[in-house]
């Protein structure tokens, strides 16, 4: 009996292997959806077919099915779990919390469902992730906006309206002046603030708070008191999102019902883009960021040397690519940064973007001009790109950078010219001291017949010249 | 006539280098007619010579005060020349001196 999933399973393997050639997401297109029973799977129906033809394959499985795994001899058999069956405290054996995290950590991506009946299972899974749900059987409430239609009004069915700014996640349609409505029936949760890689995605309005459905009260069952604190409005979330550092995208929504067909139909929802764009992003089929290539070399003579010199002036290029739309395009901003480290960074510059040759090219090349510092030792060249929404991109090149050779230095500076010509004008001087010392005609007589002018001292001299011979 | 004023000139001045004219500019003025009428010439060229490189010495270390003192070494090389050569000047000078052949023979 165990031979069939298995057999099943290497089948499914094989085809995703052939059919990873054509995958629409960037990390694979082999899904695992787990529902309480096969029958309930049918609620969602649209949801699952908008991701069949979006050219994902799909496993529907129970989830008391024991035989579903998710890793195998320690490769990941899926690539990305959706988890929509929030009451069932326990996965399959091989579907603990533990192993979803695992799965997670190499690189699946997880889109968690909950509901008022959440389980414990789902309470931890997502306490790992900074996401604290509300009490078991506490509905998000919201008197003021919520689903009303033909005259029967749920106040647990709300509409949301609130976003949160990632354009990365949701496009910048769901929010402005005409923001989306979003029906949503479920729990609310918690989600910690000051976790940078948890974003909330759906938020609560000003009227939106966390109670019992059956009283409208706080989630124990009494009614609120003006002393109550319960969770509402910004602080109340309803669907979050998490990016690992390892770039595995995982989101959690309080309410299974946002996927279902129902809410999906009613009239003035936006149910369907919204699950669309968010579904989009944790699949990895969008804002996936990817360094095709990365070089530098010398200015003067562009190739890159075994070492570099303190001081050389050096060229840094990476491209990066963003997915979206099926396709690879080139990554378009203005904060990408190098850093030359050794230690501490020595030299932070903004890159700028090279004007592309080729317009159908599907890479942006980004380009900084570097003085290498003035000190010696391994440095690391690094690009550490990691942006709200976006995948993690960080490249590390590791070089060396020598002290200049004792005939490398510069041989005049020119701040030390004076000096140059002082010791010049110095010998100079000492020859012409050895002129003026040797070759001196002294005039003989002194002060007596200085006044008499020049012809005395010449006759003088004359006299002495034709006089001198006679000693010798 | 000539030769009676610049006698009577040789044997006053060194009278007047005895002149006990206390002032400054009267002392200065001494001096310095006394150092012309007196110093033999090749001592002249030589004493040219040490004011140069002092003069030379002077814009180095004003040049130095002013720019810093960047190339140390540079400087030093410089500014160790120029005092060099000025005291060696200054032996030379001293040797030469015909006033001081009882001690250089």
């Amino acid at each position: 009996m165990r031979l069939l999933p298995s057999l099943g399973i290497c089948l499914a393997l094989g085809g995703a292997w052939l059919k990873a050639v054509e995958a629409k997401s960037a990390t694979g297109d082999r899904v695992l959806v787990l529902v309480p029973t096969t029958e309930s799977a049918k609620q969602y129906t649209y949801f699952l077919g908008t991701l069949e033809t979006r050219g994902f394959d799909i496993s529907v499985r129970a989830a008391s099915n024991s035989s579903v795994a998710l890793h195998l001899d320690g490769e990941r058999l899926y690539d990305h779990a959706i988890l929509l069956s929030p009451a069932a405290k326990k996965f399959g054996s091989d579907l603990t919390a533990h192993n979803f995290i695992r799965f997670v950590d190499d690189g699946g991506n997880l889109l968690v469902a909950a509901s008022s009946e959440l389980s414990d299972f789902h309470r931890k899974l997502g306490a790992q992730f900074g996401v604290e749900f509300e009490k078991r059987g506490s509905r998000a409430i919201d008197h003021v906006s919520h689903l009303s239609e033909n005259g029967s009004d749920d106040h647990s069915v709300v509409a949301a309206h609130r976003f949160f700014g990632v354009p990365a996640v949701l496009p910048s349609t769901f929010g402005g002046n005409n923001p989306g409505t979003v029906l949503y029936k479920g729990i609310a949760h918690k989600y910690e603030a000051k976790n940078p890689l948890l974003v909330p995605v759906l938020v609560g309005s000003t009227t939106t708070y966390s109670g019992n459905a059956a009283t409208g009260g706080d989630s124990d069952n009494k009614a609120l008191s003006p002393m109550d604190t319960p969770l509402s409005g910004k602080a109340l979330g309803l669907v979050s999102v998490f990016q690992t550092r390892s770039n595995a995208r995982v989101a959690f929504s309080g309410s299974t019902e946002l996927f279902s067909d129902s809410l999906m139909k009613k009239h003035g929802s936006s149910n369907t883009q919204f699950v669309t764009e968010v579904s989009k992003w944790v699949l990895q089929e969008k804002s996936v960021l990817r360094e095709t290539g990365h070089r530098h070399h010398l200015l003067s003579t562009g190739e890159k040397p075994e070492y570099y010199r303190i001081g050389n002036e050096m060229v840094y290029e990476i491209d990066l690519s963003v997915y979206r739309d099926d396709a690879w395009h080139p990554y378009v901003a203005n904060d990408v940064q190098f850093e030359a480290i050794m230690l501490d960074p020595y030299v932070r510059l903004t890159l700028n973007r090279t004007l592309p040759t080729d317009s159908k090219s599907p890479l942006a090349t980004y380009r900084g001009d570097i003085k290498l510092p003035d000190r010696y030792g391994t440095f690391t060249f690094r690009v550490n790109y990691k942006r709200t929404g976006y995948s993690n991109v960080d490249v590390k090149d590791t070089v060396a950078i020598w002290p200049l050779r004792h005939d490398e230095y510069p041989r005049f500076l020119t701040a030390a010219y004076p000096y140059y010509t002082s010791s010049f004008v110095m010998i100079i001087g000492f020859l012409a001291l050895s002129t003026a010392w040797l070759w001196n005609a002294e005039p003989k007589a002194k002060t007596n017949v200085k006044d008499e002018g020049k012809t005395k001292t010449k006759t003088k001299t004359k006299q002495s010249a034709t006089s001198k011979p006679k000693p010798n | 006539m000539a030769r009676e004023s610049a006698a009577a000139a040789a044997e006053t001045t060194p009278a007047a280098a005895f002149n006990t004219s206390a002032s400054v500019p009267g002392i200065v003025s001494s001096l310095a007619r006394e150092y012309t009428a007196n110093t033999p010439q090749r001592l002249k060229v030589i004493d040219t010579y040490m004011v140069f490189c002092v003069a030379v010495g002077i814009v180095q270390f004003v040049y130095c005060g002013l720019v810093g003192t960047f190339p140390y070494n540079a400087f030093l090389a410089g500014f160790g020349s120029a005092v060099a050569c000025f005291v060696f000047a200054a032996n030379l000078r001293m040797k030469t001196n015909p006033k001081n052949r009882a001690q250089f023979p």
